[in-house]
């Protein structure tokens, strides 16, 4: 029936026999439709269609089609349409544009590769994926975005792998950047495809300066008030630096036309990777100080990193020949070496860091390395009375160690009056832990005279429930916050604190928020609970939990967890937990919750 | 206690500690003084005000963010919402764009933060279609001009 009522002849379109044919032929093909065998006496009686029956069929089965495919092309212009007018409506569209570039801002910054740098500084790249796909959305996106000058201030290159191409879009992006600072940090390959730098040899070889790319990205892109580079040889960065001051000698950023390379503030300087390094005779021979890199360091530098690298075998290396008054400049200054050398020389740079506020130093270990001059190289004058290198302006101070005993030696000299924040760092295998509290002895922090400043701790790695008790038992500074691998027992640590004589106060009694980390396995995090809740005396009236004085200030837990097997005793809702969010009004937060996901 | 007053003539009435968080009402205060007169507030509606305040409620006592170490800053530079956000954020569209605005207006900066944070996580690893189609934003480029677009940022199609 539905079949039939389909079938009958349509007004339009007009078939192609219609159309093909000469004007009298239309009342002749009506003429022949009606004589045409029915679509239902056809399915019915099974036989094969004549002739005319097949032409009429293909006929009306093209003008269907036909009418099909336009009804769903104007299907699609409704609902497009319809989508549009639906879109005015569009609660992202009252977003307004400073929001946006922060929804922006966020959406593109691109997450440290370790999880462990994610507390580092350097964190200067973007996802160009994220930023183009941003731009694509909408013409009101795109203006937004590319209005936005810090999403475009900040690239990375690799060279030389770097096309012509390439540059041509990293030097459009940067003309985006407008006037917000720009960043270039560039590193040379890291693949086995290319062949290192071989700026050392001077003479032959590739030398990344005479890189047309990268010279045309230092030229066109300048200027640049950051940048870092990774992986080179002191060779090449004089090489670079050279060509940087004799290129662009038009570009000038001031009324007072300083080169711009006077004008970058911060410089990263990795020399940790590659064969270069071990061959670059600035390593191997003695320099005069008007030969050291550090003499080429640009005027306004206030924020340097150096990872230098490591020349366990070479008794003549000159690594740390940083003028002083480059070092009085700083405010934010990173030192690292690579292997097990750490050595002393830091503190002969370190002296002249005055005005650092922002520390961060990455310690070997001495007797690993087995060196026997180290220490032969001090050079420090300013000692305090007490015989100290007093850094009076340091705020902020990371240490990154390796072994423990060295560190205590070269780390005690050491004093941070205005400390406030600590993170100690190790880059020890988790099989071996670390005696943290002897490294906050040794600069002066379990003194009555330390920084009544220092409120927040941070640890990284494997530290053990009596070290970590010990620790914080002896600060003397009203610490607030403290972040800590969950590396310690808690059941060991919950007995030492269980077991403080009667009436005695709080460890840490300042302690206002609490972070814990790197969950391993098998934790037993009610015991974490439980010692929280002990911290704070409480008894029942009627049933109900109550809170007695002293009032302990903890209010605030944060659980980081990361891995599957961890989440599935973490994410259960002990009875432990409720307490502390319910009764004690403790906000216990878990980062890496997933509310949705199963257990 | 503080007197606001939403666009919807909804009155209410918030302690101090708590509204504090929101920059904007702390420097009215500090510039009017106490007064028994409501402070209008002709961009929030009476339902965002209420999650407004939810916020501000469970963040009371909690350091506001000007203090150096605020620990709703933790892990700030991924894209790490915690669990009570996560929770609090989970609303519709409508709604969460409402938070947002309204955070900006009065300057709560931690929640304008989560909002983002969650607007931000929303749109990670989607194509621009996909972006469109989630938000509901029309594409009002010519194929011309999605093409120049293209173009001109060619080399990031690559991670």
């Amino acid at each position: 029936m539905i079949i039939d009522l389909v079938l009958e002849p349509q007004p339009q379109p007009q078939s192609n026999v219609l159309a093909n044919s000469p004007p009298c032929l239309p009342a002749f093909f009506k003429m022949v439709q009606e004589q045409a065998t029915s679509i239902s006496e056809l399915l019915y009686n099974n036989a094969p269609p004549n002739n005319l029956d097949l032409l009429i069929i293909q006929e009306r089965s093209e003008a269907m089609a036909m009418r099909i495919a336009k009804l769903r092309e104007e299907l699609k212009d409704l609902e497009h349409q319809l989508q549009l007018h639906k879109c005015v409506f569009s609660p992202a569209r009252r977003i307004p544009t400073e929001v946006l570039t922060m929804i922006f801002d966020i959406a593109s910054t691109k997450p440290p590769l370790l999880v462990d740098d994610a507390d580092d500084s350097d964190c200067w790249e973007r996802d160009r994926k994220d930023l183009s796909t941003i731009s694509l959305v909408c013409k009101r996106w795109r203006d937004v975005a590319y209005n936005a000058g810090q999403l475009w201030a900040a690239h990375e290159a690799v060279i030389p792998e770097l096309t012509r191409k390439q540059c041509d879009t990293l030097l459009r992006w940067y003309g985006r950047a407008k006037g917000t600072p720009k960043t270039l940090a560039f590193d040379t390959s890291y693949s086995f495809k290319s062949k290192p730098c071989e700026c050392y040899k001077q003479t032959a070889g590739p030398h990344l300066c005479s890189n047309a790319v990268l010279r045309r990205l230092l030229k066109e892109g300048a200027p640049f008030s950051r940048i870092s580079m990774g992986n080179f040889t002191p060779t090449c960065f004089k090489n670079i630096v050279r060509y940087i001051k004799s290129a662009s000698a038009t570009t000038t950023t001031t009324s007072t036309s300083q080169h711009w390379w006077d004008e970058v503030q911060r410089l990263v300087l990795d020399f940790h990777y590659g064969d270069a390094n071990d061959k670059d005779p600035y390593w191997l021979q003695s320099q005069l100080p008007a030969q050291s890199i550090f003499t080429s360091f640009p005027d306004s530098l206030t924020s340097l990193t150096l990872h230098l690298p490591n020349l366990e075998e070479q008794p003549q290396r000159k690594v740390l020949e940083i003028p002083a008054t480059v070092l009085r400049k700083l405010v934010t200054f990173s030192l690292s070496y690579t292997g097990t050398w750490g050595g002393p020389q830091f503190l002969t740079a370190l002296q002249h860091c005055t005005n650092v506020e922002d520390l961060s130093l990455r310690l070997g270990n001495r007797e690993e390395s087995g060196s026997a001059n180290l220490g032969d190289q001090i050079n420090v004058t300013s000692l305090s009375q007490d015989g100290h290198i007093v850094l009076p302006k340091v705020k902020s101070l990371l240490l990154k160690i390796k072994g423990a005993s060295a560190v205590v030696e070269h780390i005690g000299v050491l004093r941070f009056p205005g400390l406030v924040k600590l993170c100690i760092k190790s880059e020890d295998d988790y099989d071996k832990p670390k005696p943290y509290s002897n490294i906050l002895q040794a600069i002066g922090l379990f003194s009555p005279a330390a920084s009544q400043n220092f409120v927040s701790l941070s640890v990284v790695g494997y530290i053990e429930s009596a070290d970590l008790y010990h620790l914080l038992g002896s600060l003397t500074s009203p610490l607030t916050h403290l972040a800590t691998d969950a590396t310690f027992d808690p059941q060991e640590f919950l007995k030492l604190a269980l077991g403080a004589p009667a009436g005695s106060q709080n460890i840490v009694p300042c302690l206002r928020a609490l972070h814990v980390r790197k969950f391993p396995v098998k934790y037993h995090l009610d015991s974490l609970l439980l010692y929280i809740k002990s911290r704070q005396k409480h008894g029942k009236k009627k049933g109900e939990v109550v809170m007695k004085a002293p009032f302990d200030g903890l209010k605030w837990v944060v659980l980081e967890i990361y891995g599957s097997d961890v989440k599935k005793q973490l994410y259960k809702e002990s009875a432990t937990l409720k307490i502390l969010r319910g009764s004690f009004g403790i906000k216990v937060e878990r980062l890496g919750y997933r509310p949705g996901e199963s257990c | 206690m503080v007197l606001l007053l939403t666009s919807d003539n909804e009155m209410f009435s918030v302690a101090e500690d708590v509204i504090k968080r929101s920059a904007y009402i702390k420097n009215m205060l500090e510039d009017v003084g106490e007064s028994d007169l409501p402070i209008p507030l002709p961009n929030v509606e009476s339902n965002v005000l209420v999650k407004i305040l939810e916020y501000c409620e469970h963040y009371r006592g909690e350091p506001l963010p000007a203090s150096d170490v605020d620990p709703a800053e933790i892990g700030d530079r991924s894209l790490d919402i915690a669990d009570w956000d996560q929770k609090y954020m989970a609303v519709d569209q409508e709604m969460l764009f409402e938070i947002i605005l309204a955070a900006n207006y009065l300057d709560i900066k931690s929640l304008l933060d989560v909002g983002c944070k969650t607007v931000a996580k929303m749109m990670k690893g989607k194509s621009s279609e996909e972006i469109r189609t989630l938000f509901n934003i029309a594409n009002d480029f010519t194929p011309e001009e999605e093409a120049q677009i293209r173009k001109e940022n060619a080399w990031a199609e690559c991670r």
